[in-house]
């Protein structure tokens, strides 16, 4: 399968935190989604595979080849949603649909002014006066209006309603019914990526913990309940963290490495997600 | 390059509006009382401090992240702010020298040279200014460069008052090459210009944003 992503044993160190080792690919015509906590990775790595920073050691291609090898017009194929908006505070959409027509050679100025109406963008308004969810908006009726065939988008849906957070998944899932196209969308609403995503990786602190199909982790990982002599039971290397009280015991298990006879539920991706972390903080 | 310039233009709007209306204000001072010194100076604020203002409302949205995922190289994003504080400066000479010229404020030379040396002041600034911006930031850049010029100009002034050094030497030398000096003063300029672009480029190149 020919890969839209691909990143390999990438390194990058920072003083109070550094990237070991992240890699996960992804095949051309899926969504990937990654998610972890705050300040673990995932706009780093997306930095990185942007060309916005530079690693330490590893690669990163997005159809191929990597962001700085890229001729313009390989990157104008690729449509970028950052975690805020990064055009200056004194432009509004027009000015920024005029001269986006000399950057982008396909730049589609119509389909850019219809979703800035669609999505209610004052005209005249700055950008300064825009709120998280406009600002948002405006990014991303920027990376879908060049012809991108991949899109990377750093928690796109943050600061939307619920309503146009859906329009905008609807929208992904639309992108990708063509098969050259291919979505990486990190974002801390899980609900979301559950929703939309066909791949799901997860960083934390630095390191990849899996990159997988969602369908497939789902099946891998469980939410087991029982009494806690029960749980003092069960092998321990089933066990990825758990939580108690004198009730009973709920955790994050292995399911392939419980014993029969324990009532284990599926783990969706929030479940996954979740235990991880309160294992770190504890 | 063209869109990016176009974008900058659109950010300084504004304050571009503002300078017009300054300049529309000197203009009648130099042409009614024959102050034609806060004219040569908003050609100097012209072509200085408005791509700078540019870089900063860049810096303030991170405008570079966005950028440097577009089609445009690093290379072509500093040379866009360069040929910002080129075409601005060249819109306000002229418009300067226009208005100067034909309200005779002074003999043709003397206005020409005037302008000639604003620019090329203009330039110098420009020329040293973008580098340090482009390593350090907008905001420290203001302060180092204040330091960059008072230093020297004190230590200098300081030096020739206590007879430390002789400048009239300097401007012995001037007089003596008065003809040549505008072609001296266009070559050490312009000089200076392109070692600031491609330092500018080589700093840039390798930031991470």
């Amino acid at each position: 399968m020919e890969k839209a992503i691909e990143i390999k044993n990438l390194c990058k160190n920072y003083p109070s935190f550094r990237l070991d080792n992240v890699s996960f690919s992804l095949p051309k015509g899926y969504i990937m989604g990654l998610i972890g906590a705050n300040g673990r990775g995932k706009s780093t790595s997306i930095g990185i595979l942007l060309g916005l920073v530079k690693a330490d050691s590893g690669t990163c291609l997005i159809n191929g080849t990597p962001m700085a090898e890229k001729s313009k017009k390989e990157k104008e194929q690729i449509g970028v949603v950052l975690d805020e908006c990064n055009f200056p505070e004194t432009l509004n959409y027009v000015q920024i649909n005029k001269f986006m027509k000399h950057i982008y050679s396909n730049w589609e100025s119509e389909k850019f002014t219809a979703m800035c109406e669609k999505y209610h963008l004052p005209p005249k308004d700055k950008v300064m006066k825009y709120s998280k969810g406009m600002k948002m908006k405006l990014s991303i009726a920027t990376a879908m209006c060049h012809g991108a065939k991949v899109l990377i988008m750093d928690e796109p849906t943050g600061g939307l309603d619920p309503v146009v957070r859906d329009e905008i998944l609807d929208m992904l899932l639309d992108f990708v019914q063509d098969e050259e196209n291919s979505v990486l969308i990190s974002s801390h609403i899980i609900s979301d990526l559950e929703k939309v995503c066909d791949y799901i990786t997860f960083i934390r602190d630095g390191k990849v913990v899996f990159s997988d199909e969602k369908d497939v982790l789902t099946q891998y990982y469980g939410i087991l309940h029982c009494t806690n002599s029960e749980f003092d039971r069960i092998d321990k290397s089933a066990v990825i963290s758990a939580r108690g009280n004198s009730f009973g015991t709920d955790a994050l298990v292995w399911r392939d490495k419980v014993p029969e006879g324990y009532i284990v539920d599926k783990a969706n991706i929030e479940d996954i997600m979740l235990y991880y972390i309160k294992e770190d903080r504890q | 390059m063209k869109g990016l310039i176009l974008k900058d233009l659109f950010v300084l709007k504004d304050v571009l509006r503002i300078y017009i209306f300054i300049f529309a204000f000197y203009s009648w001072m130099a042409l009614a009382e024959n102050q034609t010194g806060l004219l040569l100076a908003i050609v100097f604020v012209c072509s200085t401090v408005l791509p700078i203002n540019a870089l900063a409302y860049d810096e303030r949205s991170r405008w570079d992240r966005v950028a440097n995922t577009m089609p445009v190289s690093r290379r072509e994003i500093v040379m866009a702010k360069y040929m910002l504080s080129l075409i601005l400066s060249a819109i306000s000479s002229v418009v300067a020298g226009i208005i100067m010229l034909a309200g005779k404020v002074m003999p043709a030379e003397e206005t020409l040279a005037n302008i000639f040396i604003m620019l090329a002041l203009s330039a110098l600034y420009q020329a040293v200014l973008m580098p340090i911006i482009y390593k350090f930031g907008s905001e420290k850049s203001r302060i180092i460069m204040m330091t960059a010029i008072l230093v020297p100009w004190l230590g200098i002034t300081a030096m020739s008052k206590l007879n430390f050094i002789d400048l009239s030497a300097a401007i012995d030398f001037m007089d003596a090459n008065a003809a040549k000096m505008p072609v001296i003063i266009v070559a050490v300029v312009a000089a200076v210009y392109v070692l600031s672009v491609i330092l500018s480029i080589n700093i840039y190149k390798n930031k991470d944003l």
